[in-house]
């Protein structure tokens, strides 16, 4: 959201032209930014947007209901009025730092779009909290509020980290989209891991922070948590991989099943839109997405927290991971080896569960879009897909590529759906990680996380 | 809708599913390609998903912009509103569709746009637009931008 939200300070009608104003997005005071989530919540999220063409498609909205953001939201009155966020829809050039405050209309930036602006999907929170960057940014957060452990910050990363405190590490206004602790759910760490459970199955690869008596997030869940989606996933991506090895067969046999890729994209769809029953962790997603892209977009550019910290890897060709990994040694942390994979996946596969989610790939027709090149050099589908696999394949070592005909000649080396292996609980969040492969199941909450 | 009714429009979908994908193959056989190329339900989808991602912030792999965007603003006056085409029409434009917040559409042809950048005066309550080539393959989506202007009559 708030990468979003740095892509159209820059650019407010998303052309791609200029780079993310990142700094700009920082410098905006945490009351502003934290009404204009409420603004986005109010609009309401992802849905299927207009077609031309005759369609038998019938799911309208992938947050499990579109009336939720309605029924949830702040009333109308008390938004637009005494609770705007008041961030320019048209940014001055160059920026004004601080940002102002516009009192009156038109509607803030991102808000004056006919269609609501869309949010991430609650997998690419999964994907970017398992690099540790939650652990990682927050112990930066605390040193720098505590103490003067790390290099002196600049004013602009002071006031990047009593945004980020005011966000994230406090309770957020009472009635905020965003509350989701309480006396009945106190810590959010655990609360994230519930969410991804349910939806997922799986555990991040990295035990939470502090003391957590067993795995919390379990508990109560009843039969709620999808086991089968990673099973599922794998086998979508073998899938995928067997039709574009065989795409551009003009004689022999061709093993890709477009109705099978169709039957897996639907069954996953159905799997995750079961736990959305009635915009069930619509609110979870949209609070989870949220933070964890403003520590991604943190990383993603030399920002001033980074440049303080020494931790640039330039504008051109630096990647999150790096930085992330050089911030972490400041504060004893190191990140997983596959961080940069994670990060990568997380910007790919999120539009592309969106789009599972919302039945578009459930058509066998509409399937072969996934592995088919369609007489075009290169179809951004396909190339997302072949990306993806690599990027999957090399972060969790699982054999997509090998397996997708090892598979299919011996039925017994299917795969248990769980755990996730995802980067090992000893690689992550540890400054003594072992390069093993990921073979052993997660312990998360049954092991203490060593602290530098 | 009866279940007669809507076997029957599920049969004429399949009908012109069918139809299109033959079409496609003759298509792909005259221009000498081993493979049928997208159709325009394909193609919408693949559209749209490039528009997503754009909406998420991103825009291809890093050195190969992918923007399927098309900037479309609607300026708000006080007593008519124009849809404005603030980059342009792509290459191949030949009409465009716009859809309504209650679900209609309507098609334009592009003669009929004037001004430069092209304009529609207008446009209703109109919530996106696609542009379609003389095949009526899709070739870009535009979600709409409220810009207030004080417009006075034309």
């Amino acid at each position: 959201m708030f990468r979003t939200l740095a892509h159209l300070i820059s650019d407010p009608n998303l052309q791609g032209t200029t780079t993310p104003d990142a700094a700009t997005t920082f410098a905006i005071h945490p009351v502003q930014l934290s009404r204009w989530l409420e603004e986005v919540w109010a609009r309401g999220g992802i849905a299927n947007w207009p077609q031309g063409s005759p369609t038998s498609l019938r799911i309208d909205n992938a947050l499990g209901d579109p009336a939720i953001t309605g029924r949830l939201r702040l009333p109308d009155g008390l938004r637009n009025d005494t609770l705007r966020s008041g961030i320019r829809p048209t940014p001055p050039t160059p920026p004004t730092i601080p940002p102002d405050f516009m009192p009156s209309p038109p509607a803030a930036l991102g808000l004056d779009l006919q269609l609501p602006l869309p949010w991430e999907h609650l997998f690419y929170a999964y994907l970017v909290e398992s690099t540790g960057i939650v652990e990682i940014m927050s112990e930066v957060v605390r040193r720098y509020v505590v103490g003067e452990t790390l290099p002196t910050p600049s004013v602009d990363t002071v006031v990047w980290v009593r945004a980020t405190e005011e966000l994230f590490f406090r309770d957020p206004p009472l009635f905020h989209i965003g509350g989701l602790t309480s006396q009945l759910r106190p810590d959010a760490q655990v609360n994230r891991r519930n969410a991804y459970w349910r939806m997922f199955g799986c555990d991040l690869p990295h035990p939470p922070r502090g003391p957590v008596d067993g795995q919390p997030w379990k508990r109560d869940t009843g039969p709620g948590a999808n086991l089968r989606f990673i099973e599922l996933w794998t086998e979508l991506l073998r899938q995928v991989w067997v039709g574009i090895e065989n795409d551009r067969n003009s004689s022999g046999a061709n093993p890709t099943d477009a109705n099978y890729v169709g039957y897996l994209c639907q069954t996953i769809g159905e799997l995750l839109r079961l736990r959305r029953r009635n915009g069930l962790l619509a609110r979870e997603e949209f609070a989870y997405v949220t933070m964890l892209s403003w520590f991604h977009l943190t990383v993603e550019f030399d920002t001033p927290v980074v440049r303080d910290l020494s931790a640039g890897a330039g504008l051109a060709g630096g990647n999150p991971a790096d930085r992330l990994t050089a911030i972490g040694a400041r504060v004893g942390i190191t990140p997983p080896r596959h961080a940069r994979e994670l990060f990568e996946l997380a910007d790919l596969v999120s539009p592309l569960l969106w789009f599972i989610e919302l039945d578009q790939f459930s058509a066998a027709s509409n399937a072969e879009l996934l592995y088919r090149l369609s007489g075009t050099p290169n179809p951004p589908l396909q190339a997302t897909m072949a990306r993806i696999i690599d990027l999957w394949q090399s972060a969790t070592g699982d054999r997509i590529k090998d397996l997708a005909v090892s598979v299919r000649r011996s039925p017994a080396a299917t795969q248990s759906a769980q755990p996730v292996r995802l980067p090992a609980p000893s690689a992550a969040v540890s400054p003594s990680a072992s390069a093993q492969p990921f073979v052993t199941p997660s312990t998360n909450g049954s092991v203490t996380a060593p602290r530098a | 809708m009866t279940r007669e009714d809507s076997s029957l429009w599920t049969i004429l979908d399949k009908i012109a599913e069918i139809e299109e994908r033959q079409v496609a193959v003759l298509d792909a056989l005259a221009s000498g390609q081993q493979q049928p190329a997208m159709n325009a339900g394909q193609r919408e989808i693949e559209l749209r998903f490039r528009a997503l991602r754009n909406m998420l912030g991103n825009f291809g792999r890093r050195g190969e912009p992918d923007v399927a965007l098309l900037p479309v603003e609607l300026h708000t006056g006080y007593d008519h509103d124009r849809l404005v085409f603030a980059a342009g029409l792509p290459k191949g434009a030949h009409a465009v569709t716009r859809f309504y917040r209650d679900g209609t559409q309507e098609k334009t042809d592009v003669d009929s746009l004037v001004g430069c950048p092209p304009v529609l005066d207008n446009p209703g309550d109109v919530v996106a637009v696609q542009v379609t080539d003389v095949k009526g393959n899709p070739i870009a989506f535009g979600l709409i931008r409220r810009v207030q202007h004080g417009i006075g009559k034309a």
